[in-house]
């Protein structure tokens, strides 16, 4: 289904950032731990196309195609948040769609090594605007602690 | 004070002030109850025309996500979560500041080890991870009611997906002619002006709230449904005595009346729970 989009030189390979350091970001999912399933120690740069919006819960999922070295064009899946966040930060599938070629998103990579499979932090345009769905902290000092993994602060019961 | 202070080492004053403390807690729980119960006809609230209290409309209970607060910014840009800075790193948690403890049933010893397991293991064993129904009470009040003669109608728009559950109010007694279910049987009845729905007839394929909190399919469920002004008040006890020491209320839900009008309902679909590489998950807000 890529071979229909057009793709642009700024889509090339994919930037890897997250090789200079490690994130520690508070993300606020609705379901599992974000933590237990992806890695929020590595932060990844992508430049491509976003393509597909599955607009479902618990996740809302983001695909986006990725021109690799290799030419072949990648589908990642990008997890992001629940429709009622989505849907109260005034956002639609529309507005997601919109403007979708050369745009760049910052992810965390599948800890399980599932391949093109990530988490969601922010997206940006290319006019410029952006929509963030997770905290982009600088990199841990070299030598520091690692920190587990945040979790969801909000507790409640029915 | 010490929260691990064990209580032998109270002595008797300690003991005796406890003791005063929990009679304050019981006697403010009964108080509460009965002002409930007996609370007088409501001035500010809507009434039908059989004088019971209107509760028709869509009711926002928060969705679980009052937490969250997107910013819109310049140029068409919005941010829905991560918005603040990164936080300085924490002090240590002193008792003072120690997060409230959960509101979670107080269970009978054997069955312990059963809540620790399935705690253990929620992310396999907990159906709402799975898009499956959360069953009542863990669905929390309805996000639309439809009230007229004789019948209620709750609508849910939950991340599970979209539940209903027809109430009758006419006095008919509970069904015999249907299955169990997550849902059970509801019917309801006025109490001055709180909406009482009695449920019966359970699946045990739910869990009560997070963290491992199974119930029974004995399990016997009452909410209370109360208006007041532009809000609604929700509440349930469930009583399941094979399992736990005591009733157990979930936490007083107060929803808002809202213009909007629920959407279509969003299909839950689960792509995670087979990536996860370790069992960490976090409290699932409802």
């Amino acid at each position: 289904m890529f071979k229909s989009f057009r793709f642009r030189a700024a889509l090339a390979a994919a930037i890897v950032s997250g090789a200079s350091g490690t994130f520690i970001a508070p993300i606020v999912a609705a379901h599992h731990s974000v933590g237990g399933e992806f890695d929020q120690h590595k932060k990844l740069t992508l430049n491509g196309v976003v393509s597909q919006v599955e607009w479902a819960n618990p996740h809302i999922y983001v695909h986006f195609a990725v021109k690799e070295p290799s030419g072949a064009v990648a589908d990642w899946r990008l997890e992001t948040v629940p429709v009622a966040m989505m849907r109260k930060a005034g956002l639609t599938k529309a507005l997601l769609l919109a403007n979708a070629e050369n745009a760049t998103v910052d992810i965390y990579p599948a800890r399980d090594g599932t391949p093109h499979l990530g988490y969601l932090l922010k997206i940006t345009y290319a006019d410029g605007h952006h929509y963030q769905f997770g905290a982009d902290t600088p990199a841990r000092p070299p030598g520091a602690p690692q920190r587990a993994p945040s979790s969801d602060p909000a507790r409640s019961s029915p | 004070m010490n929260s691990r202070v064990a209580p032998r080492a109270l002595g008797r004053r300690g003991a005796a002030s406890c003791a005063a403390l929990a009679l304050t807690a019981a006697a403010t729980l009964i108080w509460t109850v009965v002002a409930v119960a007996a609370a007088p006809p409501q001035q500010d609230v809507p009434r039908l025309a059989d004088g019971h209290p209107d509760l028709n409309g869509t009711w926002d209970n928060g969705s679980g996500i009052d937490f969250l607060h997107p910013e819109q910014l310049p140029g068409g840009s919005v941010c829905v979560a991560g918005c603040d800075p990164p936080p300085a790193p924490a002090p240590r948690r002193t008792a003072a500041r120690a997060r409230p403890a959960p509101n979670f049933p107080h269970y009978r010893p054997q069955f312990l080890a059963k809540v620790k397991y399935l705690n253990d293991h929620q992310l396999k064993m907990d159906g709402v991870l799975h898009c499956r129904s959360p069953g009542v009470p863990r669905i929390g009040p309805p996000d639309k009611i439809v009230e007229r003669p004789g019948q209620i109608v709750f609508l849910y728009d939950d991340v599970s997906g979209s539940f209903w559950r027809i109430i009758p109010t006419d006095g008919r007694p509970h069904r015999t002619d249907v299955e169990s279910s997550t849902l059970g049987d509801g019917v309801g009845h006025w109490e001055g002006d709180t909406l009482v729905v009695d449920d019966t007839n359970f699946s045990d394929d739910t869990w009560l709230t997070d963290n491992g909190a199974f119930h029974t399919s004995k399990m016997h469920v009452v909410e209370r449904l109360r208006r007041a002004g532009g809000t609604l008040e929700w509440q349930a006890t469930v009583y399941d005595p094979t399992v736990l020491l005591e009733p157990w209320k979930t936490n007083l839900r107060i929803a808002k009346l809202t213009t909007d009008e629920l959407a279509e309902p969003t299909p839950c679909v689960d792509h995670d729970i087979s990536h996860e590489v370790d069992n960490t998950h976090h409290d699932n807000p409802r």
